[in-house]
């Protein structure tokens, strides 16, 4: 079953005065467990579509269906709600609450859950072990390296227990050994979880790792290929 | 829980910018509750210097007395009305008077006097007479054949200390009144018509020489507090007979001195209004650079499922935090600041001395210790910055999540 379905969507900032016409009719399916790389040149419309994807911005015309549910029909506090419980975010930096530690900043989304304090202490341990920053769960963001705070990002971005995870362009600034090693632990957690991973990206070495990866020139979809 | 741990590291967060926002909080609060403290402590001063040694705060009299006040409107003084009058709490002392009005002459010249008969004892705790003579003694019982006479009356009566005075006038129900004194000491009051117009007398010499045994004209009441005027007149409502008599505060009494003080007090908070109107601007300049700086973090906040509730409450947290913790600084420097110039009020010189005195007040200025000047501004203060803060919080809280991280 797809968990995110996007039917003839597109954006037209400015609609108004000069359009400008971010995305052009984009149909896109993403089932459970994929690994999808969203790629294009600069202002070719991958991260409008992370941005509709993920309920943060509304499309001008067309529908997009996550979990059965068409954003479209909800209202700015459902959406937000929606995004809490079923949407994880990894964004390009500057991701995390910079007044909370590393395990704060994970059992944020939880507390907003509404989850005992039990559950999400365990929880956020958990996931900082997993992202292997079990030494660093009292460290501040600024205490930590940009590669610790993506991984932080990430397990804040899992805490929430979502259906997919959205990533804008998550190793952008990171250097090549902090990439590799994100990119080797979200494909680690795709694998053994089946969590749903998708990235709007430039760096090729995400493409790499990608198993699919749907190109956007001039905010259509130009390719759509599935590695084996 | 969570949004206050927030909203207390977000504070810290930028310590110069809460330091600064926290120290405008601290200064607006000092300066308009030492200020307040000031004007508070003039008003004081103001009535104590009439108020507390003339009319006293509270008097009761016979119904109708003070629109009409003759000998014929007096009263007849009963234990029970004595005991009554002085049962609130705040009452500590009842001081009787027998007023009116004679000729009082001397050997030259002869001027009206304001004839005021006195318990010798209990005046004490108003006009305080013994402390306020400038030569001569005091009485030393209620029927001694003597009187005591403001400074400018015996300049005016041209009349000497040890000499006698003779006063003629109207006692009660028509009868004459007629008697010779010897004048035993001259009394400075701060009250400059006191001391042209008044001659005072032991009771029982007043009352046989106006022929009105065991009247008064007046009984007044002297407080420990006299911010509890209000309070006692609504007791003493309760307990006295009040179709007999009027229960009168000083401010039906002077309703002048009320009204002089009310508009002295309307320009003070223009200028404290002027005041909290620049602090104002202040804490939103600040609020808003607190937004602006924080809006990336506030679109992630959002993105990631923090209701915009949540970013209001985290925010109005922080600012009460500073605004809290700035009036209460304000308030424990405030305090202190009162207190000195309480205990050692400033004292004028100069020709400000000769002013104050011709107003009848006493050449000095001791700033108000009462309670509800400091928490009222601290209180004002509190409000003024959530009203300044509460656009921008509402602003922040409306932000769409991808153009807050655009920002």
């Amino acid at each position: 079953m797809a968990v995110i379905t996007t039917k003839d969507v597109t954006k037209v900032y400015n609609s108004d005065q000069v359009p400008v016409h971010a995305l052009r009719g984009v149909d896109l399916e993403i089932k459970k467990g994929e690994f999808t790389a969203i790629v294009g040149p600069s202002g070719s419309g991958k991260t409008t579509l992370l941005n509709i994807i993920g309920g943060l911005d509304a499309p001008t015309n067309g529908r997009v269906i996550v979990q059965g549910t068409d954003l479209g029909t909800l209202s700015d506090s459902e959406l937000i709600d929606f995004r809490l419980h079923h949407i994880g975010f990894v964004f390009q930096a500057y991701n995390l609450i910079p007044v909370l530690t590393s395990i704060e900043n994970v059992s944020f989304v939880m507390q907003m859950q509404g989850k005992p304090a039990q559950e999400y202490n365990a929880k956020s341990e958990q996931l900082l072990e997993e992202v292997g920053l079990a030494d660093k769960i009292h460290k501040r963001p600024s205490e930590l390296s940009g590669g610790q705070q993506q991984r932080v990002a990430v397990a804040r971005a899992l805490a929430s227990k979502p259906d997919f995870v959205l990533a804008d362009e998550p190793t952008a600034n990171l250097d090549s050994v902090s990439s590799g090693d994100l990119l080797d632990m979200m494909a680690d957690l795709n694998k053994k979880e089946e969590m749903t991973f998708v990235f709007s990206t430039h760096d090729q070495r995400v493409i790499d790792r990608a198993r699919r990866i749907v190109t956007l020139v001039d905010g259509q979809i130009d390719k759509d290929e599935v590695k084996d | 829980m969570l949004y206050l741990r927030l909203a207390w590291r977000n504070i810290w967060r930028n310590r110069r910018r809460s330091f600064i926002t926290m120290l405008s909080i601290v200064i607006a609060v000092l300066l308009a509750s030492v200020m307040r403290s000031m004007q508070e402590g003039q008003y004081d001063v103001m009535v104590n210097s009439t108020v507390g040694t003339f009319t006293s705060y509270i008097q009761i009299h016979q119904q109708g007395y003070w629109d009409d006040q003759t000998l014929e409107n007096s009263f007849e003084a009963s234990d029970s009305l004595f005991e009554d009058a002085a049962k609130p709490s705040a009452v500590i002392e009842t001081v009787p008077r027998l007023q009116s009005y004679a000729l009082a002459a001397g050997k030259q010249q002869s001027r009206p006097a304001m004839i005021m008969g006195i318990d010798p004892d209990k005046e004490q705790s108003l006009s305080n007479p013994k402390e306020r003579i400038e030569s001569g003694s005091y009485f030393e019982s209620a029927d001694e054949q003597a009187v005591l006479v403001g400074t400018d009356m015996m300049e005016r009566l041209s009349v000497q200390l040890g000499d006698s005075l003779v006063l003629i006038g109207q006692g009660f129900r028509g009868q004459s009144a007629t008697g010779l004194y010897e004048i035993k000491g001259v009394v400075s009051f701060p009250n400059p018509e006191m001391n042209k117009n008044v001659v005072m007398m032991p009771l029982a010499t007043t009352q046989n020489f106006l022929a009105a045994p065991n009247r008064l004209s007046a009984l007044a009441l002297i407080l420990d507090d006299p911010n509890s005027v209000q309070q006692t007149v609504n007791r003493l409502n309760s307990n006295v007979d009040t179709t007999r008599y009027e229960i009168m505060s000083w401010q039906q009494m002077m309703p002048e001195l009320q009204q002089a003080i009310q508009a002295d007090r309307g320009g003070g908070v223009i200028i404290i209004l002027i005041l909290y109107i620049i602090v104002g601007f202040g804490i939103l300049g600040t609020v808003l650079m607190m937004i602006t700086e924080r809006t990336y973090e506030f679109g992630v906040m959002l993105s990631i499922g923090t209701s915009r509730l949540a970013i209001f409450l985290m925010l109005a947290l922080e600012i009460l935090f500073i605004a809290f913790l700035g009036s209460l600084l304000g308030i424990a420097l405030s305090i202190p600041v009162a207190w000195y110039f309480n205990v050692n009020p400033i004292e004028f010189s100069g020709g400000m001395v000769e002013v104050m005195e011709s107003y009848g007040l006493e050449p000095y200025l001791p700033f108000s210790l009462d309670p509800e000047l400091f928490y009222m501004q601290a209180i004002i203060i509190f409000i003024i910055t959530i009203v300044f803060s509460i656009i921008p919080l509402i602003r922040a809280s409306r932000l769409h999540p991808v153009k807050a991280m655009r920002s």
